[in-house]
């Protein structure tokens, strides 16, 4: 197979055409994806900032610096500022645009103007949700439970309405990625010859294309209800309560997947890249991907355990989460047989994927405690729960995401990562994210429950640690964006390649010219890093035939 | 899934013929639709027993939906990832619906003890009083008596209750 | 709407985004075919969310049916089958005639092609007046749904013949009135898309080469047909 050649030398993306409006009205991948990128991001930080206003109310049992309504508040708006606007989006929408036309060398995605859409329609219903927020927060819980999401008085209906229309922007990204992948792999790539990340993308956008419109309904039941007195859901009007919860996790469930499987496609790639070595069961862990969204749509009822869901269900719903746990292991297993006699090379994002493989490994874990059928009478709605799923989704997606941004930085911006602050930021996040959710293990399994705004006193000493780890997470993560923002101005410029990587958008320059590749390059192999070579001019690796 | 090993085999598929329907099979379809509309509306006068009525109203309307995706929508023609992402979907919803179904007969117990001390109103309707969560009141709620509610304004309901409205109209005004 | 989006962007005609000498075709296709089966595959995916969008609907019928059949039984007395069953028809012709009109654009035939978009609005402005007919009786009689339910003690004797009406009733129409409503939007926004279609007919845009907006608005508009042929027994047909 002949190597693409580098295709450095015309204009690049963000020069290529000057001014907001030029931003605005972009049809590039790249530009949506980097636009995508900052609105995600700010979502981060203020979902971040909800969380830090949580921490600090635990701090001490009783008030300690707002009052009950406000804290109901604030761990809800936390919730759904987090999982809508931030991880559902993150991955796949921010770096997944930019990045899989590229490793596909097409010139966009399938439906330039559908992306648009999609972006434009998150921006709508992220005002739908702010408006929520200033109209009178919400203090269901991100769930919007009924019967209390029915009956209160808040802006429930404004940020339903607003997920409702998130959903859309997220089905839409799906769409183009399905089509992407399905028509436009170039020369060489069949299906088993893609890079991992496509792979996951592929299983996280049937999921979105599946899922996401049974969350649409259900909030627009439940706006209707509210609106007009539907009684579907209400149980005040005859309506059934616990059939909301069943539509409910039918998209959640499977959203959960949403969040993480990108992340776990993120991972695969800097795994292999950082370890100088093939990756270890492709196929393995191509199919994982696809059994990891097809079960997920299989056990939303261990949701409901303690809700008065039937015991058949239950015990249905219970088994087959067992089932989850395969895929998921052969991932982790893969990724550890991957690094196995590899050069491991720590950068910072490899200190990023070693810290989601233990981070997740731990969360996955306690899944299974969960859907164990007895033990969740036990631990439902306890700290346990919530530990367990921040270890995935924070200890996973998060990690994954800046690692990600650190790894594919120099491609969007064309500068290199401040390397020490990303490896303080990675190991600052290591630390505060256990300091504040280990001892929630051990909260939750002593019965302390979620969503409460006091506590006994013995809890007190675990609640104060946590606080503590929280902040420390917090300037963990305020450092990784630093490293990365003050690039801009005094990073260094970043080489076409600086980590010797095969995939095709290491084959353009940093920042990729505006139409990424003139003419459509064959497939290499995306695993195959023999091809390359250190070039110290340049700081970066250079083909070896290039040399020669 | 078997996905194409061949990229070759792939462009191949890329150009095939664009079929054209004939006026005759176009025309067909529709009348064997009419026909399955009589059919299952003339279905409504013979009692085949609960659950066969349904069975048979579903396997009509089941054989009139695979006509229109199969002609009308050119399934029958097209490729087969196509198909699958079609029927695929269908399977995910049946999932869905089944699932979910295992759980109706969850709350009979409950649903009984609660329509036995809730009659029916004249209308019809369940009525229930609000229960208010009795959340305690703070700051400038402290004058409020012992014992009694006090309801934060945002917590108070904006629909308002069955029984709080006025005399509900037996005749609801004209549509207009 | 977003299939139109889809259409829109198999067919993106500015500069920057085009082959210089084939004004529909966007500049990251190979040909007219691989645009063609790419913007198909869209197309079919968002039908599929748009079935578990309906199957939610669905879903929440069957349970309701399962835990309270009386409701329905009840229910689809109050419920006009004529109605029901001339939309049906009116339905099933306008898909023969959005079926038609693919043809008609395969083979270049301009005017037909007008005709049969031209035929299919006319349809669906049929059943939205037939729902219209419909629904204001309904309003009239106070046959609403969920908590708005009184219904008046004729329209009830009409129904009932006497009987004691079941205490969730107004399930039925809740049920009614969404899954009927739902699809009614749908029609609107086929309506919208066959106008769009229309106004790129008449400025002669498709031929064999190039005709993918019509097949991809008539597959949605065969799926809103899909969705009255199950809805039409679940609602009306029950006895």
């Amino acid at each position: 197979m002949s190597a693409p050649a580098v295709d450095v030398g015309h204009a690049d993306y963000l020069k290529h055409a000057k001014g907001i409006l030029s931003w605005l009205y972009t049809l590039d991948h790249k530009r949506i994806g980097v636009m995508y990128l900052i609105v995600t991001s700010v979502s981060l930080l203020l979902g971040g900032a909800f969380a830090l206003l949580v921490r600090a109310e635990l701090f001490t049992a009783g008030p300690t610096i707002m009052e009950h309504d406000t804290y109901n508040r604030m761990f809800t708006l936390h919730g759904a500022v987090m999982v809508f606007l931030f991880i559902i989006p993150s991955i796949p929408a921010a770096l997944g645009n930019f990045v899989l036309p590229i490793q596909l060398g097409v010139k966009d995605v399938a439906f330039p103007r559908l992306n648009l859409a999609s972006f434009y329609i998150w921006v709508l219903g992220a005002c739908f949700l702010m408006w929520s927020m200033y109209d009178s927060a919400i203090d269901t819980g991100w769930t919007f439970y009924t019967p209390y999401s029915s009956d209160n008085a808040n802006a429930v209906s404004a940020a339903a309405m607003g997920v409702f229309i998130l959903g859309f922007s997220s089905i839409f990204t799906g769409i183009n990625f399905i089509a992407t992948i399905n028509k436009m792999r170039p020369k060489g790539m069949t299906f088993f010859k893609m890079p991992l990340l496509l792979w996951s993308l592929y299983a996280t956008s049937l999921i979105q294309v599946l899922a996401t419109p049974v969350l649409a309904i259900t909030l627009l039941l439940l706006t209707l209800e509210r609106t007009m007195g539907l009684g579907i859901f209400n149980p005040a009007l005859g309506g059934d309560p616990v059939l909301f919860q069943h539509f409910f996790w039918f998209y959640s469930h499977p959203a959960v997947y949403i969040m993480v499987l990108p992340g776990m496609g993120v991972i695969s790639e800097l795994i292999a890249t950082f370890s100088r070595k093939r990756i270890f069961g492709y196929s393995f862990i191509a199919f994982s991907s696809m059994a990891i969204a097809f079960l997920g749509f299989l056990v939303w009822g261990h949701h409901m355990f303690t809700s008065g869901q039937s015991k058949t269900a239950s015990i249905i719903f219970s088994a087959l989460t067992f089932t989850v746990a395969i895929p998921s292991a052969i991932k982790v297993f893969n990724w550890l047989a991957t690094m196995k006699g590899g050069a491991i090379w720590l950068t910072t994002p490899m200190l990023y994927a070693l810290s989601f493989i233990w981070l997740f490994s731990i969360g996955g874990l306690t899944g299974m405690f969960l859907g164990t059928l007895n033990v969740d009478v036990h631990l439902h709605d306890t700290y346990f729960v919530v530990a367990h799923f921040h270890y995935v989704m924070v200890g996973g997606t998060l990690m994954a995401l800046f690692g990600g941004i650190y790894y594919w930085w120099p491609k969007i911006f064309g500068r290199m990562p401040n390397d020490k602050m990303g490896r303080l930021s990675a190991l600052l996040t290591f630390i505060g994210f256990n300091v504040t959710f280990f001892p929630q293990f051990i909260l939750g399994s002593r019965g302390m429950p979620r969503r409460y705004y006091s506590y006994l006193p013995e809890f007190q000493d675990l609640h104060q640690i946590s606080t503590v780890g929280a902040f420390i997470l917090g300037v963990g993560i305020l450092v990784g964006f630093a490293g990365v923002v003050m690039s801009l101005k005094n990073g260094k410029k970043a080489p076409a390649n600086p980590w010797g990587a095969n995939s095709l958008e290491w084959y353009c320059s940093s920042p990729p010219p505006h139409e990424n590749f003139k003419v459509q390059p064959e497939a290499t192999d995306p695993y195959d890093f023999s091809g390359w070579k250190w070039d110290k001019r340049t700081e970066g690796y250079v083909r070896k035939a290039s040399e020669a | 899934m078997a996905y194409r090993e061949n990229e070759a085999e792939a462009h191949d598929e890329e150009h095939h013929e664009h079929h054209i329907m004939s006026p005759k099979v176009l025309i067909g379809t529709w009348l064997g639709l009419m026909v399955l509309t009589g059919l299952t509306v003339g279905a409504i006068k013979v009692d085949f027993g609960a659950q066969a009525n349904l069975i048979v109203a579903m396997a009509i309307a089941g054989a009139k939906a695979m006509l229109v995706c199969l002609i009308f929508m050119h399934l029958w023609f097209d490729q087969k990832y196509n198909v699958m992402i079609f029927f695929g979907s269908v399977i995910f919803v049946v999932l869905f619906i089944s699932i979910t179904f295992i759980d109706t007969k969850r709350n009979e117990p409950f649903r009984d003890a609660y329509d036995a001390t809730n009659k029916p109103t004249p209308e019809g309707r369940v009525l229930v009083e609000p229960t208010v969560s009795p959340i305690s009141t703070s700051g400038s709620d402290a004058a409020a008596q012992p014992g009694e509610l006090k309801v934060p304004e945002h917590q108070k309901p904006k629909v308002p209750w069955p029984s709080q409205l006025p005399d509900t109209p037996r005749v609801a005004p004209t549509a207009h | 709407m977003s299939e139109a989006a889809i259409d829109a962007d198999a067919a993106h005609e500015d500069d920057d985004h085009g082959h210089h000498d084939e004004p529909f075709l966007g500049h990251h296709f190979k040909d007219h075919d691989h645009q063609f089966n790419t913007g198909k595959l869209g197309i079919w995916l968002f039908l599929g969310q748009e079935l578990l969008f309906f199957g939610g609907l669905f879903c929440a019928y069957a349970i309701y049916r399962g835990m309270h059949p009386e409701i329905f039984v009840e229910g689809h007395h109050f419920l006009d089958v004529n109605l029901g069953a001339i939309n049906t028809c009116v339905l099933l012709f306008s898909s023969l005639t959005a079926a038609w009109s693919v043809r008609m654009a395969q083979l270049g035939n301009k005017k037909g092609l007008m005709l049969m978009i031209a035929l299919t609005i006319a349809c669906a402005f049929g059943f939205l007046g037939i729902k219209y007919i419909e629904y204001s009786h309904k309003f009239h009689e106070g046959i609403l749904w969920g908590q708005l339910f009184a219904p008046s003690p004729e329209a009830m004797e009409h129904a009932m013949h006497g009987v004691e009406a079941n205490s969730r009733l107004h399930i039925f129409f809740s049920i009614y009135f969404v899954m009927t409503g739902l699809h009614g939007i749908h029609v609107i926004g086929g309506i919208i898309a066959y106008a769009w279609l229309l106004k790129r007919a008449a400025a002669g845009h498709f031929g064999p080469n190039y005709y993918g907006p019509v097949d991809f608005i008539a597959l949605y508009w065969h799926l809103v047909d899909l969705v009255w042929i199950f809805l039409f027994p679940l609602l009306y047909l029950i006895h």
